[in-house]
């Protein structure tokens, strides 16, 4: 008994990038959704035509910025502040301006810190 | 396109070859009696090692400024140098990280350097603008890597495709993260690279700023200077596109050439006769 296999999907190849974008744009008026393009360079309107957007990656760069940056302010914190404070000429031990933009450096003793 | 290494590249490589060796012994030279052999001592506690980490990390900013800035600016043309910026720029780092290992005195113990609970229960101090430098250098070398090889991937999955051999089809192929070239996967390649490109242009200022500081926040007389921090990173661009061109115009560029093959599908912008000439070349047989 011969078994006839259902259609899984329909292939098509172009030999030009602006077809390509025309036939993505047509098939996607029609109303298909699963659908996908293949190219071997980026054409820059063929994702747009397919109508897919991305818009997980900027925000996972973004958590991820502020991730680090909410971390190492963190860390900084405990390693100066709560496990090993070093009271130097009784300067204060939580300097802000001086971890993040090195601005109070000048206040501190200025050859302890300068390792060899 | 595909010619075999001349011979001028194996003479320039033996006279490479020969100056890392020198290297290697001054470098053990220098570990088995300290830094004193360098003619430094307190209050100026590095000379010749922080010239070369200057010189090393500039060099390494421009490629990053090259292939990043043409990058945001959609400047086509980036295309045909930014391999080169980009694996010039991760040489540079890993050479500049050299110069402040050996200058510590002690670099066997340079991961006391990193913040990791140690049963000394000691941590580094971060009001050194030496920690800031190791923070600088790693970070500036995690990027660089991300952004040579997300830049990569596409051409990753070309050499997995032409691979002849089985081990280089695997490793080619873990690399290239499953690349099919979809309009998802170039999408999402895309939003990837212009994003790490916008996070290495202000890396590139704030770095060399940093490197700046190991000067300026000292208070000794010649060290100290407000001006040093735009002053190392104008001097960075221009010592690193002489760097970029160098490395464009030299014997490298033969083999580099294997990698950047045009028919590679991580080239942007070519224009579309171009596109049908590569299929042509690539319809003939390699």
């Amino acid at each position: 008994m011969r078994h006839q296999p259902s259609l899984y999907g329909l292939l098509a190849e172009f030999d030009d990038p602006d077809k390509l974008v025309a036939a993505a744009r047509r098939v996607r008026e029609v109303g298909y959704r699963r659908v996908d393009a293949y190219s071997p360079y980026p054409v820059e309107e063929l994702a747009d035509a397919l109508g897919f957007q991305q818009p997980w990656i900027p925000l996972t760069v973004l958590i991820g910025g502020i991730a680090g940056a909410v971390g190492g302010y963190l860390l900084q914190y405990y390693a100066l502040v709560v496990d090993y404070p070093l009271n130097v000429g009784g300067r204060p031990l939580h300097t802000c301006s001086a971890r993040l933009f090195g601005e109070s450096r000048r206040l501190n003793t200025p050859t302890t810190s300068r390792s060899a | 396109m595909l010619r075999g290494t001349p011979r001028g590249w194996y003479v320039g490589f033996g006279v490479a070859f020969a100056l890392v060796m020198l290297l290697m012994l001054a470098v053990t030279y220098l570990l088995v009696r300290g830094v004193g052999i360098w003619g430094v001592n307190i209050p100026v506690a590095w000379g010749v090692a922080i010239v070369n980490f200057v010189w090393w990390i500039g060099i390494g900013h421009a490629g990053t400024l090259i292939s990043a800035i043409l990058l945001l600016l959609r400047q086509q043309w980036r295309t045909s140098i930014n391999r080169f910026a980009e694996a010039m720029t991760l040489l540079a780092v890993a050479c500049a990280g050299l110069f402040p290992l050996l200058h510590l005195g002690r670099p066997w113990f340079f991961y006391w350097l990193m913040p990791y609970p140690n049963t000394m229960g000691l941590w580094p101090q971060f009001r050194s603008p030496l920690v800031w430098d190791v923070f600088a250098i790693t970070t500036y070398g995690t990027v660089s890597l991300l952004f040579w090889y997300v830049g990569l991937i596409p051409d990753l999955a070309t050499l997995r495709d032409r691979a002849q051999r089985r081990l280089a089809q695997l490793i080619y192929g873990f690399l290239a993260m499953g690349w099919r070239g979809s309009t998802r996967h170039w999408r999402r390649y895309e939003t990837a690279y212009f994003l790490i490109a916008a996070l290495a242009t202000p890396l590139v200022v704030s770095v060399h700023t940093v490197v700046s500081f190991d000067f300026a926040i000292g208070i000794l007389p010649g060290w100290h200077s407000t001006i040093f921090p735009p002053y190392f990173v104008a001097g960075a661009l221009f010592s690193g596109f002489a760097g970029a061109d160098h490395r464009h115009s030299s014997p490298h560029r033969v083999r580099a050439g294997r990698l950047h093959h045009p028919a590679s599908p991580g080239q942007h912008g070519q224009d579309h006769a171009r596109q049908r000439a590569v299929r042509r070349l690539e319809s003939q047989p390699i």
